[in-house]
């Protein structure tokens, strides 16, 4: 996978072991790619709005503490500076449910995650190439 | 000389010739068949006023029987003269020599005997009809003599106690129609000797008699003594009704009316009877009276609503009448008001019972408390069980996403460190993950069955026989090596929920393709039959088996009657399949042995 000016995704996860595992999985599909992590929607939100440069693609989670993944994605469809951004809702649910709101509240995709390790990397690729900006399309 | 002697005999008597002409006749054959002498005489006998005499039957006595017998006495002859009318006749006849003239003569005497025989026969037909009338009357009628021996018994009776003439007749009327004793205690064979003594005592009498075959019956006797000119009691003259239905409807009614008495005066509900056309109340029962806290007194005479009954009832007029109409009156769950004018919940109904309407009330107080909590409780139950559904459900969910992480990790490990371990090092791995994929396997189970328990089955028809097909297909893709005999009724068809359905068939078929890995012969039956109305599926096999005291444990989840390393299951695959039936309203159950299969049956509702 090739991408030719460096692009960032936003990690929203209040899971440090999730979080890794997703992180060892991007890397290992593009180490190019970069990736910021907040630990719970507050700091999510407070990072997107604090003015450094906005990433290309959020990931995030469903089920946290606090603000939940839902809150934090009506937060960002909210605020016309974010309201753009492509937000993945990647949770460990298999609830039609929680798809149907998460899709209802704004998300562009959903990714219930895969048990098998390799299943998940296949997936978050092919979401990463949907989203992230390819050699030859810029 | 001749001449004279005919004519002073006083019945009616003719001479005649041999070729029967008359020669001479008296004057009584001339006053009763009313010809004169001039006309008669010298005239053959059949030409006799305007051949009146033309008899058939004189004419062979004459011509036929006279000539062989000289005589003939007593012959009836019936004929119609048209002068005088219908005669009956008694003809004698001789035939002799008249010697003053030396030729055969024949004398012949006519009695008439109309008037007697007319008598005759009228008391024949009185007679006749008299028999007829007391043999074939509908009632008994006997005749006994002092002693009570039958001397008369008419055919209706013979019939009614089904006992001949001849064995009736001279037999004792006690051991034969008159048991010994009656049902009652009351001794008959005394009262039949009263009877002959007091007869008038027993004009009119009710008693238990018996048939042949010892049934009993009642019967309502008229008794007569016949008495001789001296005064003394010759006979008894009984005449006999059969009142033994109408006896047995008396004693229905009153059995009816006790126990409606009875079923009155205990019943729980509140009874009022309420005279129809006053519209007042004429009989309460004691739950009324506990019920209102009115006396009995205080409510006799009174209209339903001075008690508290029926108040939003405007006309009680208007009700009865619509009561007539429709024979009952339902109120439901209305107010009652009692003395002390506490209100109380009640269902009221008005039945109308010919003379008067009777008036159920029954409080319904308890009941209305009843189904208020009940249906809480229900409601609680349904909150409780959608929270434990929902705690199972964020329970599994939390484990399964730890159980991830662990599993990613192990996975990692083995990729990225195997060669800093050594063969053990790596056995402990493969363990550690193997185990870590059988608890995610149980959990997804789990949520499975969580979730299911949640659906509503959406039935349709579908081919249960092709589903089965491509299940057992999927299976051998999985396990190419193996060869099982598979049978599979064709075309057996259901209808319910098609996807929970093939849940179920997948996990049956599973566990038979499971247990039957072990054998060379493995052999899987599906099919189903008839019971009743229901079809019964069954999956069959002749693996494993199992236990039959487990047979219905089985069904519980998590458990197993396999060790784990014997066959891979999480145990929970039964607990689904149970559920799944269950909610289609269906059966499941099991049949087995240790080392001889098992057979699942189950039914969709």
């Amino acid at each position: 996978m090739d991408i030719t000016t460096k692009q960032t995704v936003l990690i929203i996860d209040d899971d440090q072991n999730e979080v890794m595992l997703t992180k060892m999985v991007i890397s290992e599909i593009n180490p190019e790619i970069g990736m910021d992590v907040a630990f719970s929607g507050e700091a999510g939100l407070t990072l997107l709005r604090s003015g450094r440069p906005l990433p290309e693609l959020i990931l995030l989670d469903l089920k946290m503490r606090r603000l939940s993944g839902i809150d934090v994605l009506h937060h960002i469809r909210l605020d016309d500076r974010l309201k753009h951004l492509p937000v993945i809702i990647v949770t460990n649910s298999a609830l039609e449910s929680d798809k149907q709101k998460s899709i209802e509240a704004g998300a562009d995709d959903y990714l219930h995650k895969a048990f098998d390790i390799e299943r998940f990397s296949g997936d978050i690729k092919s979401l990463l190439e949907r989203y992230l900006v390819k050699v030859g399309e810029n | 000389m001749f001449e004279d002697i005919v004519e002073t005999v006083r019945e009616p008597l003719i001479a005649l010739d041999s070729d029967l002409r008359v020669r001479s006749a008296n004057r009584s054959f001339y006053d009763l068949f009313k010809v004169r002498p001039e006309e008669t005489i010298g005239n053959l006998i059949y030409d006799l006023g305007n051949r009146q005499w033309d008899i058939p039957g004189l004419r062979t006595l004459l011509e036929d029987i006279l000539p062989q017998n000289n005589k003939f006495d007593d012959y009836e002859v019936e004929h119609t003269f048209s002068g005088v009318g219908h005669k009956i006749m008694l003809l004698n006849a001789r035939r002799i020599i008249h010697k003053e003239i030396g030729a055969q003569m024949i004398l012949l005497a006519i009695e008439d005997i109309t008037d007697r025989k007319r008598a005759e026969r009228l008391l024949e037909a009185n007679e006749a009809k008299y028999q007829e009338l007391v043999q074939n009357v509908n009632s008994i009628i006997l005749k006994m003599d002092t002693e009570g021996k039958v001397t008369f018994f008419n055919k209706f009776a013979q019939t009614f106690f089904d006992y001949t003439e001849k064995e009736i007749l001279g037999s004792h009327v006690v051991g034969t129609i008159v048991p010994e004793t009656e049902s009652d205690g009351l001794d008959l064979d005394f009262m039949i000797k009263d009877i002959e003594a007091n007869p008038e005592k027993y004009i009119n009498n009710e008693n238990e008699n018996m048939r042949r075959n010892g049934k009993r019956v009642w019967v309502a006797w008229t008794n007569k003594s016949i008495r001789d000119g001296t005064g003394k009691v010759t006979a008894i003259l009984s005449i006999g009704n059969d009142i033994t239905e109408r006896r047995r409807m008396e004693t229905e009614l009153k059995d009816y009316e006790e126990r409606f008495r009875r079923l009155f005066e205990t019943s729980k509900d509140g009874l009022l009877l309420i005279d129809k056309q006053t519209g007042d109340i004429v009989n309460v029962n004691p739950a009324i009276v506990e019920m209102l806290g009115y006396s009995s007194e205080e409510f006799i005479g009174k209209k339903p609503e001075d008690i508290g009954l029926l108040k939003e009832i405007k006309d009680f007029k208007d009700t009865i009448e619509e009561l007539i109409q429709s024979g009952f009156i339902n109120y439901e769950n209305v107010f009652a008001e009692t003395k002390q004018g506490q209100l109380i919940s009640v269902d009221i109904h008005l039945v109308d019972r010919a003379r008067f309407i009777q008036c159920n009330v029954r409080d319904i107080t308890e009941r209305l408390r009843t189904e208020a909590s009940l249906k809480q409780s229900n409601a609680d139950l349904v909150e409780l069980n959608q929270d434990l559904e929902s705690f199972i459900y964020s329970v599994s969910h939390d484990l399964r996403a730890t159980l991830r992480t662990i599993s990613a990790f192990i996975k990692i490990l083995t990729k990225n460190y195997a060669e800093r371990l050594d063969d053990q090092g790596r056995d402990y791995l493969t363990r550690v993950y193997t185990s870590s994929e059988k608890m995610n396997k149980l959990i997804e189970d789990l949520l499975y069955l969580s979730h299911i328990s949640r659906q509503e089955p959406c039935r349709s028809q579908f081919n249960m026989s092709d589903k089965a097909s491509s299940i057992i297909e999927g299976l051998h893709k999985v396990n190419p090596g193996r060869s099982v005999e598979v049978i599979i009724q064709k075309g057996l068809a259901a209808f319910a929920d098609p996807g929970l359905t093939e849940v179920v068939l997948s996990n049956l078929l599973g566990n038979a393709w499971k247990f039957t890995s072990k054998r060379d012969n493995g052999r899987i039956e599906f099919g189903a039959f008839g019971q009743g109305s229901k079809t019964v599926y069954y999956i069959r096999d002749n693996g494993s088996g199992f236990d039959p005291q487990y047979a219905t444990k089985m069904f519980l989840p998590f458990h197993r009657l396999h060790a784990g390393d014997e066959f891979e299951g999480t145990g929970i695959g039964l607990s689904i399949i149970k559920r799944i039936i269950r909610c289609h309203g269906g059966k499941v159950w099991a049949e087995g042995e240790v080392g001889k299969g098992a057979t699942v049956y189950f039914t969709l509702g």
